[in-house]
């Protein structure tokens, strides 16, 4: 008898193993996609929300908007190649600066956009391995009849992947300040261009308050 | 009793071990280059220069069209879309795309389109005899044939024509060389260029269709504007990439 309940508990254990082998394995397989359509599908629900509407929530909505994307998106890689061969000419400390600042930048344009489509429809198209090894997630907005096609391109990092860039249709956030960026640190330097971002900044953060 | 626990503990350390000595090997990934995917992008950066030799001049018409649109557009297609509901805006804008349809039809062919011709036909006859003068569009609501415009400045893209300089022209705004001709081309290849009327008619036609367009497509320049740090610059980038991805697009 003590022996049939031992044989039934060393078979319960290794089905539970085996459970908890065939869940780590698909958290580590776990695409591109699969990693980025809950946090879209978040923001998503988030844009709907009714509490979270009109520009007097505007800086609620956003702050938690900005807690998934920080989770997803990494803002670094983001700012290294907006500044392309003018990173490797800043010390850590600017590196930090800027890539805090262009945090604050992106939060601006890229959750300002996602806010013209509340409750719009989010659907994945598909996912696509570059040259490079980094993934470009398409997806596609339907908001009042008409689509947007948003795609995220994706870099693995150590254990997951990570946003470094979004392409709202052919609008593509790195291109657009790269190529505004490089004249004025041609012309002004970093001090020059950390001084506009933060003007531009200032202005945006206070018509979200106002 | 405690050998029995001592055992079942041992086997749940082993089934621990197999699935993350399992599983680690697909979790700790090789990580990207960061500086070869930086030579990657640049290198895409690099084959999308903007030829821009005439900023100068440029910047200031785009000045002109900036304040062009704050102190008479904005304010006009902020009146026309309170006066007139969105249902009737739509319709006036079905009717200025159905006149199109001629410039459409014939690029689409230029292009060897042959498919996106046949919708661009198909629509121009329903839209113009049961969409009542195309003010409706039950081409595309009842028949499935959607919209397929092209103009002259796409096909000599696809025709290997390079954009050569690019122009910030008055009132009109982003272009370039080869968008400039192709625009010239369209025009005279509308069928209002063929309509004689007054220059009066011809600027009320010009306006109330852009007007009409404007209230339609929302504040895209304003937001544009607004997140950018240096508007000519990004407006420059925003009308070449769409453009470029256009003529990409038109010939993969």
């Amino acid at each position: 008898m003590v022996g049939i309940v031992m044989k039934q508990k060393v078979w319960t254990i290794l089905v539970l193993g085996i459970l908890l082998f065939t869940c780590i394995q698909c958290y580590a397989e776990e695409t591109a996609t699969e990693q980025l359509r809950p946090a879209i599908n978040e923001i998503t629900h988030l844009l709907a929300d009714d509490s979270l509407q009109g520009d007097e929530n505007a800086v609620v909505r956003r702050q938690k908007i900005m807690e998934i994307i920080s989770i997803h998106f990494d803002f670094r890689i983001m700012s290294q190649m907006i500044l392309r061969k003018g990173w490797k000419k800043l010390t850590s400390e600017q590196k930090d600066e800027f890539t805090l600042l262009m945090t604050n930048l992106l939060e601006h344009a890229y959750i300002g956009r996602l806010e013209e489509y509340p409750g719009g429809e989010v659907r994945f198209l598909d996912e696509r391995i570059r040259r490079n090894g980094s993934a470009d997630v398409s997806t596609v907005i339907t908001f009042e009849g008409k689509d947007v096609i948003v795609h995220y391109i994706m870099i693995y990092l150590k254990d997951r992947w990570k946003v470094y860039e979004v392409k709202i249709e052919t609008f593509s956030l790195i291109a657009t300040y790269s190529e505004q960026f490089q004249p004025i640190l041609r012309k002004k330097g970093y001090a020059g261009l950390v001084e506009v971002i933060q003007e531009k900044i200032n202005y945006l953060n206070k018509e979200v308050v106002e | 009793m405690q050998n029995e626990s001592s055992k079942i503990f041992f086997l749940l350390c082993m089934a621990c071990c197999v699935a993350c000595m399992f599983a680690l090997p697909v979790v700790a990934q090789e990580d990207v280059d960061i500086d070869a995917l930086l030579a990657d992008e640049l290198e895409q950066s690099e084959l999308h220069e903007i030829y821009d030799p005439l900023e100068p001049m440029n910047r200031v018409f785009f000045q002109v069209n900036d304040s062009l649109y704050f102190y008479v557009l904005k304010p006009v297609k902020t009146g026309y879309a309170a006066v007139l509901p969105g249902d009737l805006r739509i319709m006036i804008g079905n009717f200025f795309d159905n006149l199109a349809s001629p410039v459409w039809l014939l690029n689409n062919l230029l292009q060897g389109e042959f498919g996106d011709a046949t919708d661009v036909a198909a629509r121009f006859l329903i839209n113009s005899t049961v969409g009542i003068l195309g003010l409706g569009d039950p081409a595309a609501e009842e028949f499935g044939f959607e919209e397929k415009p092209a103009d002259f400045g796409e096909t000599l893209g696809k025709w290997g024509v390079g954009e050569g300089v690019y122009l910030c022209l008055p009132i009109i705004g982003p272009s370039n060389i080869r968008d400039t001709v192709g625009f010239a081309g369209d025009t005279v290849t509308h069928p209002m260029f063929w309509i004689h009327t007054e220059s009066v008619q011809t600027i009320t036609y010009s306006s109330t269709k852009k007007i009409n367009a404007l209230s339609l497509a929302g504040d895209t320049y304003e937001k544009l504007k607004k997140i950018s740090i240096d508007p000519y610059v990004a407006t420059r980038k925003a009308y070449s990439d769409f453009r470029r991805e256009l003529i990409k697009k038109e010939n993969d």
